[in-house]
């Protein structure tokens, strides 16, 4: 077990230059523990040797370790270099082959179409375990390399990602004996290229998204309750709702 | 092609006016608050027990705030951190009773007090643009100039420097332009923010939209037009070079 760290300024710079042109297959050591370039951060341990199967795993684990802290401090900017820090600790699973775009790894507030830290490899598994708890892996049940398309389309934008209505509603319809649902994240097509009869995509979760936003035209759902979310959805999501 | 309206009031939702609310935002060591200032809701026949949250949103990020009742409502300012700085920050206010979510009124699309354009149809802001002096953001809300936070300390400095007001403000409008001729039938439609632009077209004595916002040609044409009006009506030229002649003068 060691001490939790965060990459101070100069150290998520060299950091994201080490990204631009890899050395070798994980970032040089002196990211992980050196004084220049890091700083001790809370009174947290984390186990730097520690295998996980699933994003889900890494998320539900951070949380046990960082019990106890506040959360909206760690959504902070300023506990940004942590993120950056747990991300040099596990690269190696995070990137056991290709290292992807550096928002993967290092916490971006500015993109040209907004914000990207919800890309995150280890600052979104957290956020998301601690808001939904087991209904994340709807988003999170990839291995630790992968980001998903679910997870674009999830936590991209912050009013469904931290809507605890949506996720619960979203696991009911579209999770059985711990699987995706067969169509649940499919791709429906834009109406004027849809033949008649074609309900190819309706009812998945990329609708249902949409289906939320029209909802927040007319009620809190932020507090909606996932029953009653779910009474109030459109037709199209029948086929998912099983029993009801 | 002319687009069809598709509101509808299925829950009989009221909308409160924009002016009855005034909210302001301050920063303080790198950290923005809001305050709700205001929320007038003598005579619109809404209970005084119910449920106020206010959504702030900037970009496709956002934060909510429960500011207790409407009978006791929270006057203390409230965080806004972890909002994305380079998007325009808008406000959304929401009312329901206790228990239940369902919306008895909201106020939608707020901004920030400014009483120096509060009613601006192409409204400034400043935002953290890098190395970028300027850009025109176009939401469903509609368009917002931003300007760069470090360059200008205000919207007035940004609109009282002579150089940016002649050389990016036509151009900003040209792009606003472009956006309304792709749906010329925006308009007419009261739902669409783009329809409060006809009476400044009629104003300025422009012509409106060619019909076949596909006419690539006719639209550029149109755009061009309206342009020239808006810098003949502010003399913009003149302007510029009386700035320069002034700064020669001090050589």
């Amino acid at each position: 077990m060691i001490k939790t760290r965060r990459l101070n300024a100069d150290g998520i710079a060299a950091f994201s230059g080490w990204l631009e042109s890899p050395t070798g297959n994980i970032p040089p050591s002196d990211l992980l523990n050196g004084d220049a370039l890091t700083e001790f951060f809370g009174d947290f341990e984390i186990d730097e040797a520690r295998e996980f199967e699933s994003r889900l795993e890494f998320g539900s684990y951070l949380n046990e370790q960082f019990d106890g802290a506040d959360f909206n401090g760690l959504m902070s900017p300023d506990s940004d270099g942590l993120w950056v820090w747990l991300a040099v600790v596990y690269f190696k699973q995070l990137a056991p082959a290709k290292i992807r775009r550096a928002e993967h790894y290092v916490v971006m507030r500015k993109g040209s179409a907004g914000s990207l830290a919800y890309r995150h490899a280890v600052r979104t598994p957290y956020e998301l375990v601690r808001i939904h708890g087991q209904n994340a892996q709807l988003c999170l049940k990839s291995p630790m390399h992968t980001f998903g398309d679910m997870t674009e389309q999830l936590a991209s934008r912050q009013t469904i990602a931290h809507n605890r209505g949506f996720f619960q509603t979203a696991y009911d319809l579209y999770i059985a004996d711990g699987k995706l649902k067969r169509g649940a994240s499919s791709k429906p097509k834009k109406p004027k290229d849809r033949k008649p009869g074609d309900m190819a995509g309706l009812g998945s979760v990329r609708r249902l998204a949409i289906a939320l936003q029209r909802l927040d035209l007319t009620y809190d759902t932020e507090v909606m309750q996932s029953g009653l979310m779910k009474a109030v959805l459109p037709k199209e999501f029948r086929k998912y709702k099983g029993g009801d | 092609m002319a687009r069809l309206s598709a509101r509808s009031n299925p829950t009989g939702l009221k909308e409160i006016d924009r002016s009855r609310v005034s909210i302001s935002v301050s920063e303080s060591a790198g950290r923005r608050t809001f305050i709700l200032e205001r929320l007038d809701l003598k005579d619109t026949g809404l209970a005084d027990n119910l449920r106020v949250v206010v959504l702030a949103r900037a970009g496709n990020t956002n934060v909510r705030h429960e500011m207790g009742a409407t009978y006791s409502l929270a006057h203390e300012s409230r965080s806004l951190d972890g909002l994305d700085r380079s998007q325009p920050l808008r406000f959304r206010i929401l009312l329901h009773g206790e228990n239940d979510p369902k919306l008895i009124a909201s106020i939608e699309n707020l901004r920030p007090r400014d009483d120096a354009q509060s009613e601006s149809l192409l409204p400034m802001e400043p935002a953290e643009l890098g190395q970028r002096i300027w850009k025109l953001d176009i939401n469903e809300d509609g368009p917002v100039l931003q300007f760069n936070s470090v360059v200008f300390p205000s919207a007035a400095g940004a609109e009282n420097f002579v150089p940016f007001g002649a050389l990016v403000l036509p151009e900003a409008l040209r792009q606003v332009m472009e956006w309304i001729a792709g749906d010329p039938g925006c308009l007419v439609d009261k739902g669409d923010p783009r329809s409060s632009w006809a009476g400044w077209l009629d104003a300025v004595g422009a012509e409106r939209p060619p019909e076949d916002g596909d006419d690539n040609e006719a639209v550029t044409t149109w755009c061009n037009q309206v342009v020239d009006r808006f810098c003949g009506r502010f003399g913009f030229a003149t302007q510029l070079q009386a700035d320069l002649l002034k700064g020669a003068g001090n050589d």
